[in-house]
């Protein structure tokens, strides 16, 4: 069951994944939000809003939106493969 | 269908399920409730109907109210052009409708900060025109469509893919027109799955918090919804009114939830498109 | 009303669909157009419904050029192969649609719209079930709500994409029949899309044979299965085997023997012959024909058969008088009666 159950794990996965490295909101409620320590990238964006610092921010979202985007590039491009696989 | 498991396996992966449910589900709402009633009703009702709260409820009310329909408008739009036509740039349409999924809320309320905030791109000329969109409602408004918008159409594409074209092209060789095929024919066929993708939609647009946060600029009792008021009265150190006022929404997900099983039990089959 | 199709052209991303097809229909025919799938006899039955509209060509109903014509304006009553009844609707209010969606200028009134179901529920041998759903239907009571909904707008042509295919055989074989009665009754012209040949031959008054996006032959059932034009044709009507041949004067030489080319008449040279299962003779082993030994023999139908292994392995079955009389394992030797060869 796991094998035909694996492409949607997969797609899963990387949904959860990325939801997860942007969740915002439940995180900082309960993080304590330390330099360094506790303190999450959507909170890093949030502090140079706050400063006005536009350049800032709109680098460490892109390179969130890098990170997530390679995750699920990843995810396509092996059930592409897996799809090509079972084809044959 | 019955299987060849051992009691015990299918009861220990009952009890984990149930466990999972009960710690991410009853137990936060048990607390959140618990929380707001722990000094009394009394308090309870005095932290509900403070005007800043009465005024983020009011504000929440309307974000959604302008959100979800302009978002089933879009939704509609969406998935009537993907599924019953073709045409080039269909399959990078379709991912763009998911990408409010995968994008960080505060990204998306960057998004419009970028767009529409003062040292944005049309920052200059809306104030030239003095209008405010970014820490005013508009900007709430539009960060709360955005975020809110893959629910209805995520629904209905699959459900519209399944059913096909035959339908549509039946009503339109009998004489319809466009608009009475839309109306009369495809809007009946799902109407059980655009109630489901209102749900999730309504419910989202109520508690969303990050990209509301971004775009609001936090005026009391102007630009806090609900989800905000709560972050400001735990910053405060005013936990009894911050539950409090999170009961309401957490009055909202069960109602969500019972409705959405609801649907789910009566019209399963409708939802996902297994009955033609 | 004639409904011609003239040098349509239909190309789809990856293949042709239609390669200048060229048709006349006669006004109150029934014909079928009939094909193996991927033909295009679909794609030409959606544009000349309005459906689809072609990359080249023109199609005229009654001299009047329509392809500019949308299928809203084109009056045509279609009938879909899955039926695409409108399920949240009752079967009344199916059949009313065309009818319910007109301006308010040409609608008529409620009492004459139930009048009109009334009147189609019984042509169509439903009467009494407008009250319920499509789920609550079978299939063949389905198709013919299908029928009753695409008449319901007086359409001057009637098409019909493989009406019967998602039924099983004993309810086509009756609805066969029974749309045969209500075209006599009705004498539109209809068009129906069919890859089942004892079908078309059936009903139709003209058969058109397609394949690859190409019409073969246009003619009546008796010539398509007896003078089939093409080798296509051949192959595809009555089951026909294969063979290779060489074409002489008029006559084709197969497996030795020399035989009257039943199919018009070509040039000498290598050629393809077809000789349908009924159409051979079973003699004796070693005489001049097709060797080869009797495998299984079934007496299971109006006639016998015969299932033959060649000598070199190919398998053949004849169709044989019942009172034949031959058993498995003995020799005998495959006499074609009649062959029809074409060029190869």
């Amino acid at each position: 069951m796991l094998p035909a159950l694996a492409p949607a794990l997969l797609v899963s996965f990387g949904l959860a994944f990325a939801r997860g490295v942007g969740e915002y909101g439940s995180v900082i409620f309960i993080a304590g939000n330390l330099p360094f320590h506790s303190e999450i990238a959507p909170l890093l964006i949030v502090q140079q809003l706050e400063q006005y610092n536009y350049a800032g921010a709109t680098a460490i979202a892109a390179t969130m939106l890098l990170a997530s985007f390679a995750v699920l590039l990843a995810i396509n491009l092996l059930q592409a493969a897996d799809r090509r696989r079972m084809a044959t | 269908m019955s299987t060849r498991e051992p009691r015990w396996v299918r009861w220990t992966l009952i009890a984990v399920a149930l466990a999972f449910l009960g710690l991410n589900l009853a137990l936060p709402l048990a607390a959140v409730f618990a929380g707001a009633l722990a000094k009394g009703l009394t308090v309870y009702r005095a932290a509900v109907v403070e005007p800043d709260a009465v005024a983020a409820m009011r504000l929440t009310l309307t974000v959604a109210a302008i959100a979800v329909p302009l978002n089933i408008a879009f939704g509609l739009a969406a998935a009537w052009a993907v599924t019953k036509f073709d045409f080039p740039g269909k399959a990078l349409l379709i991912s763009l409708i998911d990408l409010p999924l995968s994008v960080s809320p505060v990204v998306s309320g960057l998004i419009y900060v970028l767009l529409f905030g003062l040292q944005g791109w049309a920052g200059q000329w809306l104030r030239a025109h003095d209008v405010r969109i970014i820490f005013a409602v508009p900007g709430i408004v539009l960060a709360t469509v955005f975020v809110t918008f893959p629910f209805v159409a995520r629904e209905l594409i699959p459900l519209m893919t399944e059913q096909g074209r035959s339908d549509e092209e039946a009503a339109r060789s009998l004489g319809a027109s466009g608009w009475t095929t839309f109306t009369r024919v495809t809007l009946p066929n799902v109407r059980w799955a655009l109630l489901y993708g209102v749900l999730l939609c309504n419910a989202r647009a109520m508690g969303e918090f990050g990209a509301v946060s971004v775009v609001s600029g936090h005026i009391r009792g102007l630009t806090n919804t609900l989800p905000l008021h709560i972050e400001i009265l735990y910053n405060e150190y005013n936990y009894v009114a911050a539950f409090a006022v999170a009961s309401l929404l957490a009055g909202l997900a069960l109602v969500t939830l019972v409705a959405k099983s609801l649907l789910e039990w009566r019209y399963g089959d409708q939802l996902t498109g297994s009955g033609h | 009303m004639t409904v011609s199709v003239a040098g349509l052209t239909k190309r789809f991303r990856d293949h042709t669909a239609l390669d200048g097809v060229s048709l006349d229909v006669r006004p109150g025919e029934f014909l079928a157009l009939l094909g193996p799938s991927g033909s295009g006899k679909t794609t030409l039955l959606r544009i000349i419904g309005g459906l689809d509209f072609p990359d080249a060509g023109s199609v005229t109903f009654a001299g009047e050029d329509v392809a500019g014509r949308p299928a809203r304006e084109r009056q045509v009553g279609f009938v879909f192969q899955n039926y695409a009844l409108f399920r949240h609707l009752r079967v009344a209010d199916n059949i009313a649609f065309g009818l319910t969606v007109r301006p308010r200028g040409l609608r008529p009134t409620p009492a004459a719209i139930r009048a009109r179901v009334d009147e189609l529920l019984a042509l169509v041998q439903l009467p009494g079930l407008g009250r319920r759903y499509p789920a609550q239907l079978s299939g063949g009571q389905r198709q013919r709500v299908a029928l009753a909904r695409a008449l319901a707008v007086d359409p001057t042509v009637l098409l019909l994409d493989e009406p019967f295919g998602a039924l099983d055989a004993k309810v086509r074989g009756d609805l066969r029949r029974w749309l045969r009665g209500v075209h006599e009754t009705m004498g539109l012209t209809s068009i129906f899309v069919t890859h089942d040949q004892d079908e078309a031959l059936d009903l139709a008054d003209r058969v058109a044979v397609m394949n690859a996006g190409r019409i073969e032959q246009v003619d009546t059932p008796d010539a398509v299965y007896n003078r089939p034009a093409t080798a296509f044709v051949a192959d595809f009507i009555g089951n026909a085997c294969r063979f290779d041949c060489r074409l002489r004067g008029g006559e084709v030489e197969l497996a030795g023997i020399r035989l009257p080319n039943a199919a018009p008449p070509c040039g000498d040279g290598p050629g393809v012959a077809f000789v349908r299962p009924h159409e051979f003779d079973l003699a004796a082993e070693g005489r001049p024909g097709l060797a080869a030994t009797v495998r299984r023999v079934a007496h299971t139908a109006a006639r016998a058969s015969v299932e033959c292994v060649t000598s070199d392995g190919r398998v053949i079955d004849v169709s044989a008088p019942l009172d034949i009389v031959v058993r498995g394992g003995e020799a005998v030797t495959l006499v074609p009666t009649t062959v029809r060869a074409y060029p190869a």
